[in-house]
């Protein structure tokens, strides 16, 4: 190879190198997974001995982010509550106590209704794997009552399958390399260049672009069928099926303030629809909730009616602060005792 | 596989590997590139790459039968048979369903209803490209201006190159034949060239073009009426320089790709929105084309040899016809007929250039602008769109909605269209080489940076 082109090539990669060197050793040191030092050693759950108290699930035997109890361990009395959701009652950040789901355990024992919480909740989970661990899980721990709180992850995957669906066709995507190309896309997707470029510059581009305001029909129609698909699921294993609405950190009148921070948020979760649009789309499922709990004769527990979207309560878009997890625990403790007593 | 991806750079670097360390006999490079060529082909859809090496089978062969060939009328059909085979691929693939449902919408015009038949084929990539390199081979040996090529491995390549397979330039046979059968020899000035072009197509296509699109064309061709007639007119003005920075990004990424392997391509745009007339922008313009129409169908038409109004036929034609080319559908035969209409106006009204500065500013302000109406006829995707579009533009609403990165953004692109880059180009070759690679890594870094969505070249289309 001429001199020169291999120079190149070598000092522009070494260059590439040592930047993403940089970039991941700072986010090793903040305590994110990186491609070339890894995971560091420390993690919430061993600072806080969960797993050398071996109190807290999940574990293989237990794969719920609450305190480990047997599956046949509960009395006449006792409450079994399976919260079906995602990172917004997982919430790995967190102590398992600190959670909503544990707290409104918490709440509820308190107040006379002894409870076992059972928190399914799973990061990136839509309401198809809530459903599936549902089906699979469900009889060997048989809960009274199955909550369930989801919203965001299944707009982003209902908005991709409108995306592909609108594109089908206009990409020869029969290619032989698709495979590795696919992996390959994952792979620079964990890179820390890539992190930063497109949080610094492809956020603002995609912040003064003129993004997509309208909710596809898909999306209305989908989530409810997806509810519908729940309830079932839920009765199969002849649990008591329980729906919330869900709350974003804006209501929609002050959909024209949002925050840059929280439009880069929800950028970055997904730039498919625009960063305005998600407090109408919020609203607009809830009312979805709503009218299939109605037609279902379903609980709802009105998380939006009871106005605790405050930005107090939230740390982003979707997930809840420590005042925001107690207050979301409360109310639900509170809906949850009157609905046990009145059952 | 696109140029502004990573599995590209990690194919290219590959390659560039092989082909110097690895093959080092000109045997052994040419089947490498043929080789990588398909398989860079077959990243996009495998099943295709069958349709080039059928293409470069019939001219290859064809080829030599015209050049042996001493009878006219043989000669003749043997042109024809390349013609056909290559027509008949583009017209199956490209042309089929859209003159079925013309002829359909014909006839339900004329009050009859009549089914028509559609296939389900997708478009190859580059067919309109590589058909037209294989015709302008077979069509010079006809006219005895070039010998065939007699080993099918240095035609097959010169016919599926990867760097211009899928979106040009059309390179002629006589510029790139004689470069294959040449010894390899690349100096550092074409390396540097080489890898500075790529360095400015990457930053034309993504971090202009693609931009542009995102932070307003495509919105404003969608929903027209959601802006006000200033927002469209700017986006008028962006769409003209995105498919400038598009369609040249990818140019200057062909050509200088070809350079690090040792060929040299024909530059395909010199900057065009400089032009004062027709005539003048198409030997500024995707000059590969304009060139490939003006030999082979202008000047078989009989070009300006006959009366004035044979010449505006032949123009008319001409540019109908490169304005199917784009795409099959009414709007790019519009803006052929367009282009066509504007090239005899012209030449009706013998417009020349202006002497003065000051009327030749006139002359290129008052030409891009038709320009840039022509590019609205290409944009639009339908013909409700276009009314929708100019009836918007039209009402004159005021107000702005596009953002100020959007305005620096489109400065950028219309400045960068006047800069002289060969004299850039020539400071930064005086770079040592640890500074050459530190600006290579930033312009990696901005396109990384800018790289919002996948976006395709704009033609890859065709």
């Amino acid at each position: 190879m001429p001199v020169s082109l291999r120079n190149s090539i070598f000092y522009t990669l070494l260059f590439l190198f040592c930047i993403e060197g940089i970039l991941e050793y700072r986010g090793y040191t903040r305590g994110f997974s990186t491609l070339i030092f890894g995971t560091p050693s420390k993690t919430y759950a061993r600072d806080n001995n969960e797993n050398i108290e071996k109190s807290y699930g999940p574990s293989a035997e237990f794969p719920f982010r609450s305190s480990i109890i047997e599956p046949s361990f509960k009395t006449a009395e006792t409450v079994r509550i399976w919260i079906a959701s995602a990172s917004y009652a997982e919430a790995i950040d967190r102590p398992v106590l600190e959670t909503f789901p544990s707290m409104a355990c918490g709440a509820l024992s308190k107040s006379g209704v002894p409870c076992q919480m059972l928190n399914a909740s799973k990061a990136g989970w839509s309401i198809k794997n809530n459903i599936e661990q549902i089906l699979t899980e469900g009889r060997r721990w048989q809960p009274d009552y199955i909550l369930l709180y989801q919203m965001g992850n299944d707009v982003k995957s209902l908005l991709q399958e409108n995306d592909r669906r609108s594109n089908s066709g206009n990409d020869l995507d029969n290619g032989i390399f698709d495979v590795v190309e696919d992996k390959m896309q994952k792979l620079i997707e964990q890179t820390n260049l890539y992190v930063h470029t497109r949080e610094f510059v492809g956020g603002y581009i995609l912040i003064s672009s003129h993004l997509n305001e309208q909710i596809p029909e898909l999306v209305f129609r989908e989530y409810r069928s997806r509810l519908e698909a729940y309830i079932a699921a839920c009765k199969q294993i002849q649990a008591k099926p329980v729906l919330m609405t869900f709350l974003g950190r804006n209501r929609p009148e002050t959909a024209d303030n949002i925050p840059l921070d929280l439009k880069f948020q929800l950028l970055k979760y997904t730039s498919l629809i625009s960063p305005e649009t998600w407090p109408r789309i919020t609203s607009e499922l809830n009312k979805i909730i709503r009218q299939v709990a109605e037609q279902h004769k379903v609980l709802v527990i009105d998380l939006e009616k009871a106005a605790l979207d405050e930005p107090d309560n939230f740390k982003d878009y979707f997930h809840f602060t420590k005042i925001g997890h107690k207050k979301v625990g409360e109310f639900v403790a509170k809906e949850m005792k009157d609905a046990v007593n009145n059952s | 596989m696109v140029f502004n991806s990573v599995e590209f750079g990690i194919f290219l670097v590959s390659l560039l590997y092989l082909y110097f360390s690895v093959f080092r006999g000109d045997k052994q490079r040419d089947v490498l590139l043929l080789v990588a060529s398909y398989i860079f082909y077959m990243a996009w859809y495998w099943t295709y790459a069958g349709l080039i090496f059928l293409s470069s089978i019939v001219d290859f062969f064809i080829g030599k039968k015209l050049y042996k060939e001493q009878d006219q009328k043989r000669k003749k059909l043997f042109l024809f048979a390349s013609l056909a085979t290559n027509l008949s691929l583009l017209g199956i693939f490209k042309y089929f369903n859209f003159f079925s449902d013309t002829t359909a919408t014909i006839f339900s015009g004329l009050g009859f209803q009549v089914d028509v038949w559609h296939h389900e084929l997708l478009l190859p990539v580059g067919i309109s490209f590589y058909t037209f390199q294989t015709l302008s081979y077979t069509l010079d040996i006809y006219r005895g201006k070039i010998k065939p090529e007699p080993k099918f491995i240095k035609f097959a390549t010169y016919v599926a190159f990867f760097p211009q397979l899928v979106a040009g330039p059309i390179v002629r046979a006589a510029d790139f034949l004689p470069q294959l059968n040449r010894k390899l020899a690349v100096t550092d000035k074409q390396i540097q060239l080489g890898l500075s072009l790529i360095c400015l197509g990457l930053i034309k296509k993504v971090c202009i073009a693609d931009t542009l699109a995102l932070l307003a064309v495509d919105a404003a061709f969608e929903n027209p009426q959601q802006f006000s007639s200033l927002d469209l007119l700017f986006s008028l003005y962006a769409y003209a320089f995105q498919i400038y920075c598009d369609f040249s990004g990818y140019s200057d990424i062909a050509i200088g790709v070809a350079m690090l392997f040792g060929f040299k391509f024909p530059v395909n745009f010199n900057k065009p929105y400089l032009s004062a007339s027709p005539s003048e922008f198409w030997t500024r313009w995707h000059i590969s084309l304009s060139s490939w129409l003006r030999d082979y169908l202008y000047i078989s038409l009989g070009g300006n040899r006959g009366t004035s109004l044979m010449t505006y036929r032949n123009l008319f034609l001409t540019m109908l016809l490169g304005g199917l080319w784009h795409g099959a559908a009414m709007n790019f035969i519009l803006w052929g007929i367009f282009h066509g209409s504007i090239l005899i106006l012209y030449r009706l009204l013998k417009v020349s250039n202006a002497t003065t500065t000051s009327g030749l500013f006139l002359q290129r302000f008052i030409f891009f602008h038709l320009v840039v109406f022509g590019w609205l006829l290409f944009r639009v995707t339908s013909m409700d769109n276009f009314l929708e579009y100019s009836a918007t533009l039209l009402s004159f609403s005021t107000g702005i909605s596009l953002s100020p990165l959007f305005f620096f953004i489109l400065l950028v692109a219309s400045v960068s269209h006047f800069i002289d880059f060969n004299r850039i180009q020539e400071c930064v070759g005086r770079f040592p080489i640890l500074l050459r690679s530190i600006a290579y890594t930033s312009v990696l870094l901005l396109v990384l940076s800018f790289s919002v969505e996948d976006a395709a070249f704009i033609y890859f289309q065709f």
